[in-house]
């Protein structure tokens, strides 16, 4: 924080002119507190890890949250106990948790990066690789002018569900890292009686790759 | 956050004649200057930092024109191209009286031995006078795998959606690919290649006007 | 060793200081020569058991059983292939998911869960060392540990035709700790090392060893 730094400088300069103690200490006392504010703000400093987060633009489902690069859109959330892709059948001991997702871009084309599941607790969750990713919609060119829809599957324990809120960030170059990806985040609306519901009744199969 | 400068201990000075007059108000402005200066610098070098370093990855295209029905040539190839509309194949999901499907069609011919074997394919996007950009994907490849016979013509065949509205604007972006030679060992392929470091760092882009 | 201080016929002190020389040389060379004061064998690391927890630091691990399976030939052309399968369950104790991983008895060089079984006697040598999967359903499998899911993890050697099975196994686990990059100040999961005080040579240390019989094909 070299900002902060120049101030006790400057509170040395002004002290040229000394009427008498009292000033004397309480020049002292606004430098300690300068020094004092200078060591505190430090600690606001991000780490390493904090500045490779993305920025974020956060979101609700069924509401369009878009980042500067794409839009998504959470179409609808559901549960499932097993997905068929074609005549392969993935099943999990826990739950699937299917979200339709719908994105389009302003500009330059993009295939949607798959997901990360944040749970309310702060535990994230890749999408499974139990379903081919290439029947996602991260297989899926997003393009100007329309909005493209697929899902993206999710094989998480039942206490994961509530308040769970689904992170999108955007594709970049695996070699030259940048600064600040633009990331959206979609609040799946899964209150506690929503995830009680998703939890006890899954759907007994969902199937991908069947336009609806 | 740079590593701070080491700061020497601050010892209080001296007292000072007290014939000194109050700081004259351009040396407060100074100061004052100086302080923005620092935060700026502080927070915007990180910045620039990490730019330069994503930038150098990814570098700003240099657009070579091609004039409508003209055949361009660069590093080893020459280039045309023609774009005419056509129907959805059936079955695809964008067929829509809103959305408007293109056939590319894209041909190459090597002007000397060494274009012969830069038989890479090329990248292939739809740009409106916007920016706006359109994949078109390559679903007929007419070259051989083996080494292209100087003069001769091969052709790419590709599709692409935008939206009806700029059907008929949208011109043909066509990134070749300018180091990948097709007579490279196996064994060396993943090795660094030094003659083209230079031809790596460029971004080009022929398009063809419309 | 004090002495009078008009003695000075007596060769006393000449001996004295001579003798201890002496004595501490040998103690110093017998050390060396016994090996050191510091490379008398490490503590053997803790035998575990079926079914106990070790804490792994990024896991929470289990060893179930280590057997022989058998994948039958889908066509008459192909041949049946046989594999040394050692389960696990592992609770992936960090927020984030994790790959199973491959490489295990690679000494480090592996990925996920499959690094951390750092060593197996006998050796079955692969080109990529071992890999680890979470079996699902009939003929599925995944290879991501969710955090906080225990998932049953195997890692699977193939045998070659001619390799007789081996009757036991004896498996070295590491463990991983949280630590910071010294340069870029993130933080990463990386298995604990110890130095050799000599060479100066760090080497991943095994925590946790595991000696299990293998259930023969067609043993229940």
């Amino acid at each position: 924080m070299t900002a902060t730094d120049q101030r006790p400088a400057a509170s040395r300069r002004r002290r040229a002119p000394a009427r008498g103690g009292g000033s004397k200490v309480l020049g002292a006392i606004v430098g300690l507190a300068l020094a004092a504010g200078a060591v505190g703000l430090q600690t606001l400093g991000l780490s390493a890890d904090e500045m490779s987060m993305p920025l974020v633009s956060a979101g609700d489902k069924g509401e369009e949250v878009a980042t500067g690069r794409f839009t998504i859109r959470v179409d609808g959330v559901k549960t499932a106990k097993s997905i068929r892709v074609a005549d392969k059948t993935a099943v999990t001991g826990n739950v699937f948790l299917v979200v339709e997702t719908s994105a389009t871009v302003p500009q330059e084309p993009l295939k949607i990066r798959p997901p990360v599941l944040v749970a309310d607790d702060g535990r994230r969750f890749d999408t499974t690789d139990k379903v081919d990713r290439s029947k996602t919609l991260a297989n899926v060119w997003s393009q100007p002018g329309w909005w493209t829809s697929g899902v993206f599957v999710f094989d998480v324990p039942a206490d994961a569900l509530a308040g769970a809120k689904a992170s999108f960030v955007a594709p970049t170059n695996a070699f030259y890292s940048e600064p600040t990806l633009p990331a959206a985040e979609v609040d799946l609306g899964i209150d506690e009686a929503a995830a009680k519901q998703f939890a006890a009744a899954p759907q007994d199969v969902y199937t991908l790759g069947e336009k609806k | 956050m740079p590593p701070r400068p080491p700061q020497p201990p601050w010892t209080p000075p001296e007292e000072t004649p007290p014939a000194a007059a109050p700081p004259p108000r351009s040396r407060r402005l100074l100061l004052g200057v100086g302080a923005v200066v620092a935060l700026v610098v502080a927070l915007g070098a990180p910045t620039a930092d990490r730019y330069l370093f994503y930038k150098s990855g990814r570098p700003s295209p240099t657009v070579h024109l091609a004039e409508p029905g003209q055949t361009l040539t660069y590093e080893h190839v020459s280039w045309k191209s023609a774009i005419e509309p056509t129907t959805a194949p059936p079955g695809s999901r964008h067929n829509t009286p809103d959305k408007q499907w293109l056939k590319i069609t894209v041909t190459r011919s090597a002007t000397d031995d060494t274009g012969a074997v830069l038989t890479a394919k090329p990248e292939l996007k739809l740009k409106d006078a916007g920016g706006r950009t359109w994949m078109a994907e390559i679903y007929e490849d007419n070259t051989p795998t083996e080494k292209h016979e100087v003069g001769k013509e091969y052709s790419y065949l590709a599709m692409a959606v935008v939206p009806a509205a700029v059907g008929k604007e949208v011109q043909l972006n066509l990134e070749p690919n300018i180091t990948y030679r097709m007579d490279t060992p196996t064994e060396k392929l993943f090795a660094p290649d030094e003659e083209n470091l230079d031809k790596d760092r460029r971004n080009d882009v022929i398009v063809f006007r419309r | 060793m004090t002495e009078p201080s008009g003695a000075p016929s007596t060769p006393k002190r000449p001996v004295v200081v001579p003798a201890i020389g002496l004595v501490i040389l040998t103690a110093v060379g017998v050390t060396a020569l016994l090996g050191g004061l510091d490379t008398t064998p490490d503590k053997p690391p803790p035998q575990m058991a079926a079914g106990q927890k070790i804490d792994q630091g990024l896991y929470e691990t289990e060893f179930v059983e280590a057997r022989i399976t058998v994948q039958r030939a889908a066509s008459k052309f192909a041949e049946d292939r046989r594999y040394l399968d050692i389960l696990f369950k592992v609770t992936n104790k960090s927020d984030t998911t994790i790959p199973t991983g491959m490489g295990a008895g690679s000494t480090g060089a592996g990925t996920g869960f499959a690094r951390t079984l750092i060593k197996m006697t006998p050796e079955i040598k692969s080109q990529w060392g071992a890999q680890a999967f979470i079996p699902s359903g009939e003929d599925g499998k995944s290879s991501q540990l969710h955090p906080g899911v225990p998932s049953n993890v195997t890692v699977r050697y193939e045998l070659d035709k001619a390799a007789q099975a081996p009757p036991e196994v004896a498996l070295s686990l590491s463990k991983l700790e949280k630590t910071e990059h010294p340069l870029f100040r993130t933080t990463n999961w990386m298995p604990v090392e110890k130095e050799d005080p000599f060479t100066r040579k760090r080497t991943i240390e095994a925590l946790y060893t595991i000696k299990a019989p293998v259930k023969q094909e067609g043993a229940p």
